[in-house]
C-alpha cells in the first residue's frame, strides 16, 4: 500500500486507474442498488458477457478495417443495450422464457467475442484484460467515456427514483398508478447495462456481477430505505475499488481479483456478523 | 337506479388459450357498496378483478368503471394486491409505500410533493397508523402491513376499493380490525373485498358477487345454501358460523 502511495504521483497511468475506479463507484452504487432490491443480478451477468462480443467486434473493425474512431469500449455499450432490450423485450412478453434467453445471450457473446478476437491481428492478451480487466491500461480517452456514461447512468438513475422505486417495489401496483411500467423496466435494464459496460473496464467480464452486487449487498444490511443502500453502495464500491488497486500494487497481482476479493470478504464478514447479531443470546429479564 | 354505478359490467366473457373463463358476466355495484367476491380457486375471481382494473381486456362485453372505461377511470380506484406480491424485504419505509399510492397525482416529473406527503400521512392515520411512516416496512406485523397496503390504495384519494385477500396471513382479531376500517371507508365509497375463503366472509358485507365462470350477485339476506350449491356445482357441505365472522349459513 505505501509503495501504491509513493507511486501515485509519479506515474500518470496509477492516476488514471484510481479515477477509473472511483468514477464506476458512483453507478455501481445507484444501479447496483435497484439490481439487488429487484434481484435481476442475473440478467446483469448475462449483460456482462454478451459485452465481450461488442469488445471483440468493436477492436476487429478497429483493426481489419482503419477505423481509428472505433473504440473497443463503443462496441461493449452498443452490445450491452442490445442484450438490454432482447432481454427486457422477453421478460415483458414471454417471462416463462426468461432464463433461456438469459444462457443463450451470455454464451452467444462469449463466443463471438472469442471469435473476433481470434481473427483480429496482432497479439492476442486483450482477451485476458477483458475478461479480467486491467484497470491499469485505462487511457484518457477511456476516462473521457467513462466519466460521460457515469453521469448520464447517475442522473438518470436518481431523477427517476421515484418511477424506478415503485416499478421495483410493485410492479402491477405502478402500472395501475399510470406509470409505464414497461418503459421504466427498459430502462433500468439500460442502465445496469451502462454500468456494467463502466464496471468491466475496472474488474473484467467475468467478476462485473459481484462488484455491482455486493456493495449493495452490504450496504443493505444497514440501510432501510433504497437511497441509503445507494449511498452506502457508492462509499463501499470506490473503497473496495482503491484499497483493491493499491493493495494489488506491491506484490503486483492483478487489481481486479484483489477488488472482488476484497468486496466478497467484506460480505461474507457482515452477513455472518449480520446473522449471529440476530441470534445473540439476549439477556434475560431477572 | 338512481344512484351512480361504482362497476358496471355487461355481456362479459373472457377466454385464455381458447379456455373460457368468464362467460356471460353482468354485473353492477352501487356507489357505497359493500361486496364481497367469493368462489372457488381457479373460478374466476383474480381475472375479474384484473378485468375491473383494465390489467385485461374482455373478449367480448364491455366494463366500465365509476362510468367510464377501467383504464381512464383508474386513478380513481384504489387497489390493494394479493400480499404475495409484495416483497416484504424491499428497503422501504412504511411512508415510502403509501407515497407509491400517489404516483397518478404527482404532477412533477422528481419526488413528491408537500401535498403528497399530506396526502400519505393522512391515509396513514385512517388506517390508525399515524406515526409509524419512518418505520421499515419489513418491522411490521403481518396487519398492520396489510393495512399499510390499504393507506397506499386510498393514498390516491380513489371513489372505488378493490382489496384482494385484505385478511390473509391476520389473526381473527386483525380481521376484525380490516372489516371495521372498510365499514367506515364504505361511508363514503364503493368497496369490493375478493375472499378466497369458501363460503366464509364477514358480516359487514352487503352483497356477495359469486364467481365460478359465471357470475351472480346477491344481496346478503339472499344467499341461502341453495345458492352456494348452484355457484360450486353439486355437494357442498354447509358449516354454520354463529360467531361474528359468520355467513353463508342457511
Amino acid at each position: 500500500m505505501t509503495e501504491f502511495l509513493a507511486a501515485l504521483p509519479r506515474y500518470p497511468f496509477l492516476q488514471y486507474a484510481l479515477l477509473a475506479g472511483l468514477l464506476a463507484s458512483l453507478a455501481c452504487g445507484v444501479v447496483g442498488a435497484y439490481v439487488v432490491s429487484r434481484r435481476i443480478s442475473y440478467l446483469a451477468g448475462a449483460m456482462a458477457h454478451s459485452v465481450l462480443g461488442g469488445l471483440g467486434a468493436a477492436r476487429y473493425l478497429q483493426v481489419t478495417q482503419g477505423w481509428e474512431w472505433c473504440q473497443p469500449l463503443y462496441g461493449a455499450v452498443v452490445a450491452a443495450l442490445i442484450s438490454a432490450v432482447v432481454i427486457g423485450l422477453v421478460s415483458l412478453k414471454a417471462r416463462q422464457r426468461e432464463d433461456t434467453i438469459i444462457g443463450a445471450i451470455w454464451a452467444l457473446g462469449m463466443a463471438l467475442g472469442v471469435l473476433f478476437i481470434a481473427a483480429t491481428p496482432g497479439y492476442g492478451v486483450d482477451l485476458m484484460a477483458y475478461l479480467f480487466g486491467n484497470i491499469l491500461l485505462v487511457s484518457p480517452t477511456d476516462l473521457w467515456l467513462m466519466a460521460g456514461l457515469d453521469l448520464l447512468v447517475a442522473l438518470v438513475g436518481l431523477g427517476f427514483y421515484r418511477q424506478l422505486l415503485a416499478v421495483c417495489f410493485d410492479e402491477e401496483f405502478a402500472r395501475l398508478r399510470g406509470l409505464n411500467v414497461d418503459l421504466y423496466y427498459l430502462l433500468l435494464l439500460a442502465l445496469t447495462a451502462l454500468t456494467v459496460v463502466l464496471l468491466s473496464t475496472v474488474v473484467g467480464i467475468i467478476m462485473v456481477i459481484a462488484l455491482l452486487t455486493l456493495p449493495a449487498a452490504v450496504a443493505g444490511h444497514f440501510a432501510t430505505r433504497l437511497w441509503q443502500i445507494m449511498l452506502g453502495a457508492v462509499l463501499l464500491s470506490a473503497l473496495f475499488t482503491s484499497l483493491g488497486l493499491g493493495l494489488s500494487y506491491g506484490p503486483d497481482l492483478p487489481a481486479g481479483a484483489f477488488i472482488i476479493l476484497l468486496s466478497g470478504a467484506v460480505y461474507l464478514l457482515v452477513t455472518t456478523g449480520a446473522w449471529l447479531w440476530r441470534r445473540r443470546p439476549r439477556a434475560q429479564g431477572l | 337506479m338512481s344512484q351512480p354505478l361504482a362497476i358496471e359490467i355487461s355481456g362479459l366473457s373472457f377466454a385464455f388459450n381458447g379456455e373460457p373463463v368468464l362467460e356471460g358476466v353482468d354485473l353492477t355495484v352501487r356507489e357505497r357498496d359493500f361486496a364481497a367476491m367469493v368462489g372457488p380457486n381457479g373460478g374466476g375471481k383474480t381475472t375479474l378483478l384484473k378485468l375491473i382494473l383494465g390489467l385485461l381486456t374482455p373478449s367480448r362485453g364491455r366494463v366500465l368503471v365509476l362510468g367510464q372505461p377501467p383504464a381512464r377511470s383508474r386513478a380513481q380506484i384504489g387497489y390493494m394486491p394479493q400480499h404475495t406480491q409484495v416483497d416484504f424485504t424491499f428497503p422501504v419505509t412504511v411512508m415510502d409505500v403509501v407515497l407509491m399510492g400517489r404516483l397518478a397525482c404527482a404532477g412533477r416529473a422528481w419526488g413528491y410533493a408537500r401535498s403528497d406527503r399530506l396526502a400519505a400521512g393522512k391515509s396513514l392515520e385512517q388506517v390508525g397508523l399515524g406515526g409509524l411512516g419512518g418505520r421499515p416496512f419489513h418491522d411490521l406485523s403481518g396487519g398492520q402491513r396489510q393495512r399499510v397496503l390499504i393507506a397506499r390504495a386510498l393514498a390516491g384519494e380513489p371513489r372505488l376499493l378493490l382489496l384482494d385477500e385484505p385478511t390473509a396471513n391476520v389473526d381473527v382479531r386483525g380481521e376484525r380490525e380490516v372489516f371495521e376500517l372498510l365499514k367506515e371507508l364504505n361511508q363514503r365509497i364503493a368497496v369490493v373485498v375478493v375472499s378466497h375463503d369458501l363460503g366464509f366472509v364477514s358480516p359487514y358485507v352487503r352483497s356477495v358477487i359469486c364467481v365460478n365462470r359465471r357470475v351472480v350477485s346477491h344481496p346478503t339476506s339472499q344467499v341461502t345454501g341453495q345458492v352456494i350449491a348452484d355457484i360450486y356445482g353439486g355437494e357442498m357441505r354447509m358449516v354454520r358460523h354463529d360467531h361474528h365472522l359468520g355467513c353463508f349459513h342457511d
